[in-house]
């Protein structure tokens, strides 16, 4: 890592700058454990506004699981978590086009059944 | 993952059509009616409303301009549209952290509220019915 205060580079693990004796480390909050800083917002999709539209437009609550790894996102990227943020952020993805797939499937299946059904009624002759 | 430039330009053209195609349909004939509109299967498999429930019928008197019928249908959808535009316009909406977990609590707290059978939380189901699962009649649309 390098030191904020005159750059120079230190040991990962080093408590002080080896040159002008700055504490390394900052506070806790401000960085995770393993030191990796924060990737900005937006780096990595969340697929949010997808999850939203399928959640309440597609009439099935496969659009929750969906949320729930939007959610994700931008939690790890604020950790500079890169690997779990790509990870949440394809889940989150699986999960709209799994929500819109049984919707369109389901569409397709009700019309091809009504078509049928339609079909079956008008070679039975007139009600 | 990303296409080509060329596909990404003209991108938009497929889901304009199939909207233009769905709000065509959905103006000329009310889901509410029956016809050839199917019931939600989750509806119809467990008796509850999920948060998209009235969505199709809230669309439907959105398109004729029946704002208050529509939002009665589905309060979450209208107010959703309005949460989108918002998405789509605002970066720093679209990438704060705490958004898409307030957008969860919202949903599911949503889910959960319009099926209870009690008259404040009743408004939240379509047309303030209280689902069929407590009410001891059939799911109908």
């Amino acid at each position: 890592m390098y030191c904020t205060r005159c750059g120079t580079r230190n040991d990962d693990n080093a408590y002080k700058c080896v040159q002008c004796a700055t504490i390394l480390h900052p506070a806790p909050t401000q960085q995770p454990a393993w030191g990796a800083p924060p990737i900005p917002p937006g780096t990595v999709p969340n697929y949010l506004a997808q999850a939203i539209l399928v959640t309440i437009f597609c009439c099935l609550p496969f659009g929750i699981p969906a949320i729930v790894f939007a959610s994700q996102v931008n939690g790890k990227l604020a950790l500079g978590d890169m690997a779990g943020a790509s990870a949440a952020s394809s889940s989150a993805r699986t999960w709209c086009w799994v929500s819109f797939g049984i919707w369109i499937a389901g569409a397709l299946l009700y019309v091809v059944l009504a078509v049928a059904l339609a079909s079956i009624g008008a070679l039975a002759g007139p009600r | 993952m990303n296409g080509p430039p060329q596909t990404k330009r003209n991108s938009w053209i497929l889901p304009a059509a199939v909207v233009a195609v769905a709000a065509a349909v959905l103006w000329h004939s009310d889901p509410a009616r029956g016809g050839l509109w199917p019931k939600c299967p989750f509806y119809v498999l467990t008796g509850l409303y999920c948060p998209g429930c009235g969505t199709s019928r809230a669309l439907h008197h959105l398109l004729h301009l029946h704002f208050v019928t529509a939002f009665r249908y589905n309060p979450l959808a209208i107010l959703s549209l309005f949460f989108l535009a918002a998405l789509w316009r605002s970066k720093s909406l679209r990438t704060h952290p705490r958004t898409p977990a307030a957008v969860l609590i919202v949903v599911v707290a949503y889910f959960v509220l319009r099926n209870v059978p009690v008259k404040p939380f009743v408004f939240l189901a379509p047309m303030g019915q209280p689902p069929p699962a407590f009410s001891g009649r059939a799911p109908r649309a």
